[in-house]
C-alpha cells in the first residue's frame, strides 16, 4: 500500500503541471495562436556572424522561423549579401534549402530602401517570395507607397513601415506619422514597430500600439534599460508586457513579434532564450484573461485641472521662518498646497506636463523634496518627475518641513518634522491626481496690474552699511537698498465647461506679515482666496506664487503712521489690507483680460540643472563666524528657548564651508530652473530667496510678453537662502552676510543668464 | 466830506479787499479754490527739451489751480498760504519773480512768502520769457482773488493710496554707471538704481456748505509722458482732473502736485509688452492709463476718508531761506564740460536740420559749467540760496523744495516726519532759480544726465542739508509735548 501511495504521489507531481518543453511549448503556441501572433527572431541579433551561421543559431533556439536583413553576408561559401535581387538563381536555391534544413522560414526580411523604379521592385518582390518571405520592413518614402501596396497585395507580401529616430526618420518615427500614412493604403501597408526606438525617443511602447490599432503587423521588439542598452524583454523599461495587453486588446489581425537582440552580440542566444520565454509565457497570460480596456486618445489641445488640499496638522507641530522654536497648536488660518496640472496633446499625442504645486509653506526644504519627488515617482511612473514644480509662499507660520532636530523640544505631542511631512505627501499626491483625474480641455488668460504690497527692507545709512529692517527714522538714515516690484501678474484657467476653475497669481512679497506668530497661518494669501473664491467660485484654485522678492517683506518701512491709518479705518489688519491689494490687482486684470481666452498656442516645460559658483568665504568671515559661533552656544547651553542653538548653527556653517575650501577652492552650487511657456507667458524659477534685482533683469529681457518669476522653488540640494546683488553684498546685514548666502551676486547673474537661455529656447527669435 | 472820503479811499486802498474779511472771520479754518486757463493763444516754444519744439496746438489745456488756506486762532493770530499747482515744467525765476510781483501789488494783506507756487513738470507747455510770465500772472492773480474771497469755514480729509505711475528712470550696469533712461534688455543691465514712491497722497477740502471744492493729489512723478510732443500738453494731469470732475463735480479744483522725483519718469522701463497689452486691451493712452491709476488710488482713499472730514486744528505756514552748499565742480569737470561744450557748438554752427537736435542748448549747458568754475577763483565755497515752504493743515504737512529731488531725500522726509502723513513737494519757487536736479549719492557715483555736474548746482551733501533743514521745520509745526 505504501508503494502504491508513492507511485500515485510521482503520478501526481508529474502531470501536476507542465513539465516538458513540449508541454510548455504546446501551451505557448496555443495562446499564441489564439492572440493571432507569431515570435521570430530577427538575423540581426545574430549580425557578427553570416546568415548562414545565423540560420544553424536560431534553429537551436527552437523556433521555426527567421527574420533575415538584405545587408548580411550569406556565408557558407556563398557570395554577396542576403538580397533576393542580387542573388543568383543558384544561390537563391542553396539560400532555400539551407532554411529548410533548419527547418525554417525567411517569414520577413529587412528591406531599408526600395527603388524608384516599379521593375526593379517587382523583381524584389518576385524573387523573395521564392524564398517564402511574407513580409517586408523597410523605411520606403511616402511617394513609394501606392506602388509599394500594389506589388505588396500582387505577391502577398506585406510592407512594414519601419522608423528609427525623429533625425534619421522623419516619416516613420512616430506612431502617429505611420498611423496616419497607413489610413491611405491597404492592409498589405502596415506598421513594423521597433519599440526600441520608440523608448530612445521617448515613447511609450503601451501609446504607440494604442495609436496604431490594427495597423500594427510586425515588431523589432526591444527592452532597454536605463542607458538605453538592450536587455532581455520585460526587465527593462519599455513595459512590454504591458504594451503587449494593449496590442492584444487593439488588434486582432496576425502580428509578427521579431526578437531583435542588440547587446552581446557575441553570444546573445542565453538573452534571446530569456525573451523567447518571456513571450511565450506573457501569450499565455494574455491569452487566458479578458482583454483589458483601453481608453481613447485625447484629442489635440490643452487640458488644465486643478485641485487643492488642506495641509494643517491636528497635533502641535513647529513653526518654521525664525531661529527660535515655535509651537503652534491652533491654525488662524489652515494651510494649503494647491495644484493646476496642464497637458499639452499634440497631434503625435502628449507631448508636455506641468504639475504645479503652490504649498503655504516657508522653504521647500531638500528633505522635504527628495521625499516627495521619491514619493511621486513611484505613484506616477508614467510622469516625468521633472515636470513636477514645488514652490513655497515662504508664510512663516506653517510646519517645519526641513530636518528633524533643527528646532527642538520635549513635548513628546508635537509633531516631527519627518512626521509633518509624511502626513503631507498622500495628500498632496491625491490632490494631484485628483487635478490630472479633472482635466479637461481648456483655455487661459493672462495680464498684468500693480498692488504695492512689498516694502524693500534693508535701510542704507549714511556709513554706507546697509541693514534689515533697520531704522529710517533716523539722522543717518540715507536711502532704501533698491526698489519694489509691485507687479501682480495672474494666470486664469477655465475648463472645458468654460468654468472658471484656477488661478496663478505672481506676487514680488513673501507672505511673512505673521512673522512670530505661534498659530498656523497662511498669512496674507488666506484671505487673498477666500476673497476671491467669494467672487469667482467656491472651488476655484488659487496658487500664490512668490516673485523674485529676497530683499522684500511686506512690513512698512517708512511712514508707518499714514499707512496704518488707512487700515484702521478700513478696519482691516495688515493681512487683509495687503489681501485687499492684490484682489484689487486680481479683479483689474480679470475685467481686461476675461474675454481674451483662448487655448495657448504652445505648453512647453523644461527643466535644467545648473551649477552656480558658491560665494567664496574669506578667513575673517571664518574667523568671525567661529566667534560668534562660540558665543551663542554658550548662550544656548543656559537657555531652553532654542533660538541661540539654531544660530550658532548658522554660524558654524561656515566653518565647515571654509574648511571644505581646503578640498575644492572653487565650489559650485548645484541647482535646478523650470521653466515653462504657457502660449505668451512664461513662468520661471528658482529655489533662492532671490533679490528683486534680478527678477527686474529677467523680466526686463524675457522674450515672452509677459514673464512671472518665481522663487522659492524646488532645488537640488538645498532649500532657500538669500541670493543677494552686488549692492546688498556691500551693504552687509542679514541676507547679504556669508551666513545668509551659499550664492552671491556672481552666482545670482549666472542664474539670470541661464534662466534667459531657456526662456529664449521657448521663444525662438524668427 | 472830501477829507473822509480820501481816508476811506486810503484805508480800502492800504486794507484791500481781503482785510475785510480778516476783519470779520471767527476763529476757525477757512478754504476756498479756483482755477484758471493758462494755455496761450497761438505757437509758443514749448520747454522740457534741449531742441527747440513750437507749438503745433493743444492736446489738453494747461490750468492755474489754487488753494487758498486761512487758519484763525482764537487769540485772532491769523495764518494763510495760497498755493498755486501750475501745468509748466518748472518755476524759473523769471517767472517766480513776475508773480510774487504781482501778487504782492493784488494782495499787500497777504504775505508773499505764503505764496507757494508748484510745477507738474509737464514738458509740454511754455515756460522761458517775460511774455508768457507775464501772461501767467494776469490769469492766476485773478484765480488767487477768487480762491482768497470765496473762503469759507471749511474742513479737511486726507489719506494715503497707491498707484504705480513712476519708475526710477535710471538703470545701472555692470560696470557702475547709470543712464538715464538706459536700455534695460541688455547683458550688462544690472538694476534700476533706486526705490519708487508710489504714494498717492490726497487732501480734499470742503466748503462751508460742505461742497468738495478742491483735491490736492501728490505723486512722486513728474507730468512727462508726452515730453516729445508738439502740442500743448498738461500730461496725465489733464485726464486726471477731468475724472475727478465728473466724478465729484465739474468746479472742483484738482492741485496736481510733484513728490520727490528727480530720477522718476512715467515712461516703462522694462517689460513694455506686457505693461502696453493691458492699455491696449483697455483702449487708452499712456497718460489715460496713468490717470486711471491715480483716479484709483484718490477713490480708494475718498471711500474712506470722507467720513473723517473735520476742522483741521490749525494750518500754519512757514517760510524760510537757506543755503545749500552747491557741488563742487573739479578740474576735470571743467575741462570736460569746455570740450563738450565746443563740440556741441561745432554741430550747432554746422547743423542743416535747425539745430533741431539741440546742439545750441547742449552747449549752453555745458558752458555754464566752465562759468562757474570761473567763479570758484573768487569763491571756493559756493552756496546756493533757496527756499523752502512748510505747511501744517491739521495732522498732515506739505513740505517744498525747488530742486527736481531724487526720491531717496522724499523718503527720508516722509520717515522722519512727526506729521501723520507728509507730502513732499518738488519743482516749487526758490529764490534765483527754478529745477535742476539734486541727486542722490549714490546718482553722483553712477553719473549720467540728472546727476553730472551739468545737472546739479546742488549735490548730494546740500540734498542731506535740506532734509535736516525741512525737518527742523516740520519739527517746528509739531512740537514734541
Amino acid at each position: 500500500m505504501y508503494r502504491g501511495m508513492m507511485i500515485l504521489l510521482s503520478l501526481i507531481l508529474l502531470l501536476g503541471q507542465p513539465t516538458s518543453a513540449a508541454e510548455r511549448n504546446a501551451e505557448a503556441k496555443a495562446a499564441l495562436e489564439k492572440l493571432n501572433w507569431k515570435i521570430t527572431v530577427a538575423a540581426y541579433t545574430y549580425r557578427n556572424f553570416t546568415f548562414w551561421e545565423t540560420v544553424e543559431k536560431v534553429a537551436d533556439l527552437g523556433v521555426d522561423s527567421i527574420y533575415g536583413f538584405n545587408f548580411q553576408k550569406i556565408g557558407g561559401g556563398l557570395e554577396g549579401n542576403l538580397d533576393p535581387a542580387a542573388m543568383s538563381d543558384e544561390t537563391l536555391a542553396k539560400v532555400k534549402a539551407k532554411l529548410d534544413a533548419a527547418g525554417l522560414d525567411l517569414v520577413a526580411l529587412y528591406y531599408g530602401g526600395f527603388p524608384n523604379d516599379e521593375t526593379a521592385c517587382r523583381k524584389i518582390f518576385e524573387r523573395s517570395k521564392r524564398l517564402g518571405i511574407r513580409y517586408f520592413v523597410s523605411e520606403p518614402q511616402p511617394e513609394q507607397l501606392p506602388m509599394l501596396d500594389r506589388l505588396a497585395q500582387e505577391y502577398g507580401i506585406i510592407v512594414g513601415q519601419h522608423g528609427h529616430d525623429k533625425k534619421s526618420s522623419p516619416n516613420t518615427w512616430h506612431p502617429v506619422l505611420v498611423a496616419k500614412e497607413c489610413a491611405k493604403y491597404t492592409p498589405a501597408i502596415g506598421a513594423f514597430n521597433d519599440t526600441g526606438h520608440w523608448i530612445r525617443s521617448e515613447l511609450e511602447p503601451s501609446e504607440g500600439v494604442a495609436i496604431l490599432k490594427g495597423r500594427t503587423v510586425g515588431f523589432d521588439l526591444h527592452d532597454l534599460d536605463t542607458h538605453g542598452r538592450d536587455v532581455p524583454l520585460g526587465t527593462g523599461v519599455g513595459k512590454i508586457a504591458e504594451m503587449l495587453e494593449t496590442l492584444a486588446a487593439v488588434n486582432p489581425n496576425p502580428v509578427l513579434i521579431g526578437i531583435e537582440y542588440n547587446s552581446n552580440p557575441e553570444n546573445p542566444t542565453p538573452d534571446v532564450e530569456q525573451c523567447l520565454a518571456f513571450l511565450e509565457k506573457e501569450a499565455v497570460r494574455i491569452a487566458s484573461q479578458p482583454l483589458k480596456k483601453v481608453p481613447p486618445r485625447k484629442k489635440p489641445g490643452f487640458y488644465v485641472g486643478a485641485a487643492s488640499c488642506d495641509l494643517t496638522p491636528e497635533r502641535p507641530v513647529f513653526l518654521s521662518g525664525q531661529f527660535h522654536t515655535r509651537i503652534a497648536s491652533e491654525a488662524s488660518t489652515p494651510v494649503i498646497a494647491n495644484v493646476v496640472v496642464m497637458e499639452s496633446v499634440g497631434e503625435e499625442g502628449s507631448s508636455d506636463c506641468v504639475f504645479l504645486l503652490s504649498m503655504d509653506t516657508c522653504v521647500i526644504r531638500p528633505e522635504f523634496n527628495q521625499a516627495f519627488r521619491k514619493a511621486f515617482r513611484e505613484t506616477f511612473p508614467q510622469w516625468d518627475v521633472n515636470k513636477l514644480i514645488l514652490s513655497a509662499t515662504h508664510t512663516h507660520a506653517a510646519p517645519h518641513i526641513g530636518g528633524d532636530g533643527y528646532y527642538r523640544t520635549d513635548q513628546k505631542e508635537v509633531m516631527s518634522s519627518s512626521e509633518y511631512i509624511a502626513f503631507c505627501i498622500p495628500r498632496m499626491l491625491a490632490a494631484i491626481e485628483k487635478a490630472w483625474g479633472n482635466r479637461s480641455a481648456g483655455k487661459y488668460a493672462y495680464g498684468l496690474d500693480f498692488a504695492v504690497v512689498a516694502c524693500n527692507r534693508r535701510a542704507v545709512y549714511a556709513d554706507g552699511t546697509a541693514v534689515m529692517y533697520g531704522n529710517t527714522n533716523d539722522p543717518n538714515f540715507r536711502a532704501i537698498e533698491g526698489m519694489e516690484d509691485h507687479d501682480v501678474g495672474t494666470l486664469f484657467f477655465w475648463n472645458a465647461d468654460d468654468q472658471l476653475i484656477a488661478m496663478l497669481v505672481n506676487v514680488a512679497c513673501p507672505a511673512q506679515v505673521h512673522g512670530s506668530v505661534r498659530k498656523i497661518d497662511a498669512d496674507f494669501w488666506a484671505p487673498v482666496r477666500t476673497m476671491l473664491q467669494k467672487k469667482y467660485g467656491q472651488d476655484l484654485v488659487v496658487l500664490g506664487l512668490c516673485g523674485a522678492a529676497g530683499d522684500m517683506a511686506p512690513h512698512i518701512r517708512y511712514r508707518q503712521t499714514a499707512e496704518v491709518r488707512m487700515q484702521e479705518m478700513r478696519k482691516l489688519g495688515r493681512a487683509e489690507e495687503l489681501a485687499r491689494r492684490i484682489v484689487d490687482a486680481v479683479d483689474q486684470t480679470w475685467e481686461v483680460v476675461e474675454r481674451t481666452r483662448e487655448k495657448p498656442s504652445i505648453l512647453k516645460n523644461l527643466y535644467a540643472e545648473v551649477q552656480l559658483p558658491e560665494r567664496k568665504i574669506t578667513e575673517d568671515d571664518y574667523r568671525k563666524a567661529i566667534s560668534e559661533a562660540e558665543r551663542l552656544e554658550k548662550v544656548a547651553a543656559q537657555s531652553k528657548e532654542g533660538g541661540a542653538y539654531t544660530q550658532a548653527k548658522w554660524h558654524r556653517n561656515i566653518a565647515h564651508r571654509w574648511e571644505k575650501l581646503k578640498e575644492n577652492p572653487n565650489p559650485m552650487y548645484p541647482t535646478c530652473i523650470h521653466v515653462v511657456r504657457i502660449g505668451d507667458a512664461v513662468l520661471c524659477t528658482n529655489q533662492f530667496e532671490l533679490y528683486a534685482d534680478f527678477g527686474v533683469q529677467m523680466k526686463a529681457r524675457s522674450a515672452a510678453k509677459q514673464m512671472f518669476v518665481v522663487q522659492l522653488c524646488d532645488g537640488l540640494v538645498g532649500g532657500g537662502t538669500y541670493l543677494p546683488s552686488k549692492r546688498a553684498m556691500q551693504g552687509g546685514g542679514y541676507g547679504a552676510v556669508i551666513q545668509s548666502n551659499m550664492v552671491g551676486a556672481e552666482g545670482g547673474q549666472v542664474l539670470v543668464e541661464k534662466t534667459l537661455e531657456l526662456v529664449n529656447q521657448l521663444f525662438p527669435k524668427k | 466830506m472830501y477829507r473822509g472820503m480820501v481816508i476811506l479811499g486810503s484805508l480800502f486802498w492800504m486794507l484791500g479787499p481781503g482785510c475785510w474779511a480778516a476783519e470779520t472771520k471767527a476763529p476757525g479754518f477757512y478754504v476756498g479754490a479756483a482755477s484758471c486757463d493758462i494755455t496761450p493763444d497761438g505757437p509758443v516754444s514749448l520747454a522740457g527739451q534741449f531742441y527747440t519744439r513750437i507749438s503745433e496746438g493743444v492736446a489738453t489745456p494747461i490750468m492755474a489751480n489754487v488753494l487758498a488756506l486761512e487758519s484763525i486762532a482764537a487769540d485772532g493770530k491769523q495764518d494763510h498760504a495760497i498755493w498755486v499747482s501750475l501745468d509748466i515744467g518748472g518755476i524759473p525765476l523769471i517767472f517766480n519773480t513776475t508773480i510774487r510781483e504781482a501778487f504782492r501789488e493784488a494782495f499787500p494783506q497777504l504775505d508773499v512768502n505764503k505764496l507757494i507756487l508748484s510745477a507738474t513738470h509737464t514738458h509740454s507747455a511754455p515756460l522761458r520769457g517775460e511774455e508768457f510770465s507775464e501772461f501767467c500772472a494776469s490769469r492766476v492773480i485773478p484765480a488767487i482773488k477768487q480762491a482768497w474771497e470765496s473762503r469759507s469755514a471749511g474742513k479737511y480729509a486726507y489719506g494715503l493710496g497707491h498707484a504705480v505711475v513712476a519708475y526710477n528712470r535710471r538703470a545701472i550696469y555692470a560696470n557702475g554707471t547709470a543712464v538715464m533712461y538706459g536700455n534695460t534688455n541688455s547683458p550688462n543691465f544690472r538694476a534700476m538704481e533706486g526705490m519708487e514712491d508710489h504714494d498717492v497722497g490726497t487732501l480734499f477740502f470742503w466748503n462751508a456748505e460742505d461742497k468738495l471744492i478742491a483735491m490736492m493729489v501728490n505723486v512722486a512723478c513728474p507730468a512727462q509722458e508726452m515730453e516729445h510732443s508738439l502740442k500743448i500738453d498738461a500730461d496725465f494731469w489733464g485726464p486726471v482732473r477731468t475724472m475727478l470732475q465728473k466724478e465729484h463735480g465739474e468746479d472742483l479744483v484738482v492741485l496736481g502736485v510733484c513728490g520727490a522725483a528727480g530720477d522718476m519718469s512715467p515712461h516703462i522701463r522694462y517689460r513694455k509688452a506686457a505693461e502696453e497689452r493691458m492699455r491696449a486691451l483697455r483702449k487708452l493712452s499712456r497718460t489715460e492709463e496713468l490717470a486711471r491709476r491715480i483716479v484709483r488710488a484718490v477713490e480708494e482713499v475718498w471711500e474712506v476718508a470722507e467720513a473723517t472730514r473735520e476742522v483741521p486744528s490749525t494750518v500754519r505756514s512757514l517760510y524760510q531761506e537757506i543755503e545749500l552748499p552747491e557741488r563742487k565742480i573739479t578740474e576735470q569737470d571743467y575741462k570736460e564740460a569746455v570740450a563738450n561744450a565746443e563740440r556741441e557748438e561745432k554741430a550747432a554752427a554746422e547743423s542743416k536740420d535747425g539745430d533741431k537736435s539741440g546742439h545750441s542748448g547742449k552747449a549752453r549747458w555745458h558752458r555754464r559749467i566752465a562759468q562757474r568754475w570761473e567763479k570758484l577763483a573768487e569763491n571756493p565755497n559756493p552756496m546756493y540760496p533757496t527756499c523752502v515752504h512748510v505747511v501744517r493743515i491739521g495732522d498732515t504737512v506739505l513740505c517744498t523744495n525747488q530742486f527736481e529731488l531724487y526720491t531717496d531725500f522724499g523718503v527720508q522726509m516722509k520717515s522722519r516726519s512727526p506729521a501723520k502723513q507728509t507730502f513732499v513737494v518738488q519743482l516749487c519757487d526758490g529764490l534765483i532759480g527754478g529745477g535742476t536736479y539734486l541727486p542722490s549719492e549714490r546718482a553722483m557715483q553712477g553719473g549720467g544726465y540728472g546727476a553730472v555736474i551739468q545737472s546739479n548746482m546742488v549735490g548730494a551733501e546740500g540734498g542731506q542739508i535740506l532734509v535736516e533743514k525741512t525737518l527742523e521745520m516740520v519739527n517746528q509745526l509739531f512740537p514734541r509735548p
